[in-house]
């Protein structure tokens, strides 16, 4: 009796030991990819985050810098993507740029992974997939689908309630792992504090004179298709609203200000504590929303889902809905162009901060072409330049 | 039964004028004046009410000055004063486009009945829809930007201007209520309408501007505002 | 300062999980329960993860 006793005991562990290894390797695997991605022959050169703040040396967070600069005197730009991992059009819209760009005038500067702690994880109860991928000719390209936060193995445990620096005011908790909640950054602080403050280093120390941070959000959520400005950004972001509303985009984009009092986001603080105009762009992700069906890398990709429509027929969506959903060519299509407007429109309206480049698709060559084509084989592509994010 | 019988037949008989194309201009459809190039109607008010109601329009669209003028041209006449009920960029669009039109302009969404100056502005604009992030940052609420904006409305008539009540930022300032309200307080103290097709999708702008009889001028879109400031 | 008291913690974090976890494996050892000791698998998972710093 003992023995059969001991025999189910055991055979139950074993098996939930095969199931701690299976998970365990699942987790490990999303902690430790790296995300290919071939540079143009253009670029200049890559630098590391702790390049420009020390106190990030040796983190998850020492993220590429990737640096495109024509030479020629004009403006200079910083895209910055996944500040957000679970809106991963900001980092596909990065390496989109990354991948074709030549700047002609000015400089442009590129950061991927501004969260890369975040990005190795999902959020818990969310039944996110791990990654996601993008068909191209030469076969799959793929990344990591992240949480909106960083993970608890880089930093933990969260306070009690967290108190932004250095403003003083009060958030969630875990607020405390979300770069766009901790800007302009703390240098002695937790990881993401000095995250956000290396990168304030890094806009400061280039001399930025606009970032833009792309970000996804749910079609529940108000400030949806819509970019945030920095009130010194107001003229140009009125103005590049009005012209992709007109010229481009089937769906508005619409343009808000960056509320003074409500701190830690790029839009507010970059614009507060360094010298460039802070723009933050959305755009609709439909699995973000909380009435979403099966939450997989479809969903994900292709933006459609019958109980978002359906939510939208009754008109409880801040963003129209349809059939056709929001599909991730059109999520990064509006990114790109909304990139371009503002720094098209900038440099009319700040004529010694003009900046020119070559390579990116538009707007309708991404609807048409899809993603795929631009972006390169890492297999094929000369050693020296393939990063890794 | 009488009275209803009455009311029935003037409304009935008022809404045959509209259908004919008779009738006052200031209180029945006019042509709409479309602008080839501009995509910009302009519909006088269109009014089923008695004939007190159309009246009362017209002498209030005669005592705003230039109003129906500017309205039956599909134009709005520059210098601009313009100022946001509900702290929107909206006011800032509009200065972009009158400043790229050449027009005088100005833009201030802190402006107050008391420190209004008029200078020689000729239109006060005053677009409504409201912004939480705005608000907020201003840190202001929907009822006191009502009540900045009806003090700043009602100085600008003192001095004649023409007040355009506009909705240029489409389906995303028509939300909540606050927005309601924000539409609701800039559009029955307005001489004129300005409102771009998104904003009028479900038709809403032009069934006020009918019933309440005033002029609107409706645009594409926010860019083609430009082409109706003169 | 808060860098060092969350690391300090963390490790405590870690010993305390590591504390549990044998004893949970004592009394999933000790037990003639099979349905005790199934639950006793189970409940290690989390402090398996956490103490391989994999979740």
């Amino acid at each position: 009796m003992k023995d059969k006793t001991n025999i189910i005991k055991f055979g139950f562990a074993a098996i939930v030991l095969c199931a701690v290894g299976i998970a365990g390797y699942l987790f490990h695997e999303q902690r430790v990819y790296r995300e290919p991605v071939v540079v143009s022959e253009n670029i200049t050169e890559v630098k590391k985050l702790s390049d420009y703040y020390d106190g990030v040396k040796g983190t998850i967070n020492d993220c590429n810098i990737y640096i495109f600069d024509s030479g020629v005197p004009g403006g200079t730009m910083m895209l910055m993507g996944s500040n957000h991992p679970e809106e991963p059009t900001g980092v596909m819209a990065c390496n989109m740029f990354i991948e074709n760009l030549k700047v002609t005038q000015g400089r442009i500067i590129v950061v991927t992974r501004v969260n890369t702690s975040g990005s190795t994880c999902t959020r818990p109860g969310e039944a996110y997939p791990r990654y996601f991928t993008q068909d191209t000719e030469w076969g799959e390209k793929k990344w990591r689908m992240g949480d909106r936060i960083g993970s608890p193995l880089d930093s933990w445990p969260d306070p009690e309630v967290y108190i932004h620096y250095p403003s003083g005011l009060n958030l969630a908790y875990m607020d405390i792992r979300n770069t766009n909640r901790n800007w302009p950054g703390k240098p002695d602080g937790l990881l993401t504090e000095r995250t956000c403050y290396a990168l304030m280093e890094c806009i400061r120390q280039e001399g930025v004179d606009m970032t833009l941070d792309f970000h996804e959000a749910e079609l529940e959520y108000p400030v949806e298709n819509m970019i945030v400005v920095h009130q010194k950004a107001a003229d140009v972001g009125a103005m590049v609203s009005m012209m992709l509303t007109s010229q481009t985009f089937d769906v508005p984009l619409s343009v808000d200000f960056s509320p003074e009092a409500l701190h830690g986001l790029t839009h507010r603080e970059v614009g507060d504590y360094s010298d460039a105009a802070s723009y933050l762009a959305e755009v609709a992700e439909p699995m973000l929303d909380r009435i979403r069906g099966i939450t997989d890398e479809e969903l994900l990709m292709s933006g459609k889902d019958r109980f978002v429509m359906e939510a939208g027929k009754h008109g409880l969506l801040y963003s129209p809905m349809d059939e056709n959903g929001w599909p991730i060519e059109k999520r990064v299509a509006r990114h790109v162009e909304t990139a371009r407007k503002i720094m098209e429109v900038n440099g009319t309206v700040h004529p010694d901060q003009v900046i020119t480049f070559e390579g990116i698709p538009s707007y309708q060559e991404i609807l048409d072409n899809g993603c795929g084509p631009y972006y390169h084989d890492p297999s094929t592509a000369p050693a020296d330049r393939v990063f890794y994010d | 039964m009488k009275k209803i019988t009455l009311a029935a037949a003037i409304g009935t008989a008022a809404l045959m004028m509209t259908a004919c194309g008779g009738g006052d201009t200031a209180t029945t459809t006019a042509a709409a004046t479309e602008a080839a190039t501009t995509a910009a109607t302009t519909e006088a008010a269109t009014t089923a009410a008695a004939a007190d109601d159309a009246a009362e329009t017209e002498a209030a669209a005669d005592a705003s000055g230039d109003a129906s003028a500017t309205a039956e041209e599909g134009k709005i006449t520059g210098p601009f004063i313009i100022t946001s009920c509900g702290q929107t960029p909206g006011a800032v669009m509009l200065n972009m486009m009158a400043q790229q039109n050449g027009i005088e302009s100005v833009a201030d969404n802190a402006v107050t009945a008391d420190t209004f100056d008029p200078g020689n502005a000729k239109t006060l604009i005053v677009t409504a829809g409201t912004s939480g992030k705005g608000m907020g940052a201003a840190g202001t609420d929907v009822n006191a930007e009502i009540a900045r904006c009806e003090g700043v409305i009602a100085k600008a008539k003192e001095a004649g201007l023409t007040v355009v009540g506009a909705h240029i930022e489409g389906m995303a300032r028509r939300t909540d209520q606050a927005d309601q309200d924000s539409i609701d307080c800039v559009m029955s103290n307005a001489d004129v309408m300005l409102v771009i097709d998104e904003s009028d999708s479900d038709g809403w702008f032009t069934n006020y501007a009918a019933e309440n009889g005033k002029p609107i001028i409706k645009v594409k879109d926010a860019l083609s505002i430009a082409e109706v400031m003169q | 300062m808060l860098v060092t008291i969350n690391f300090v913690i963390t490790c405590l974090y870690y010993v305390i999980a590591l504390f549990f976890l044998i004893a949970i494996v004592r009394v999933f050892i000790k037990t003639k329960n099979v349905q005790d000791a199934m639950l006793y698998c189970l409940i290690m998972i989390p402090f398996v993860l956490r103490l391989l710093r994999l979740k």
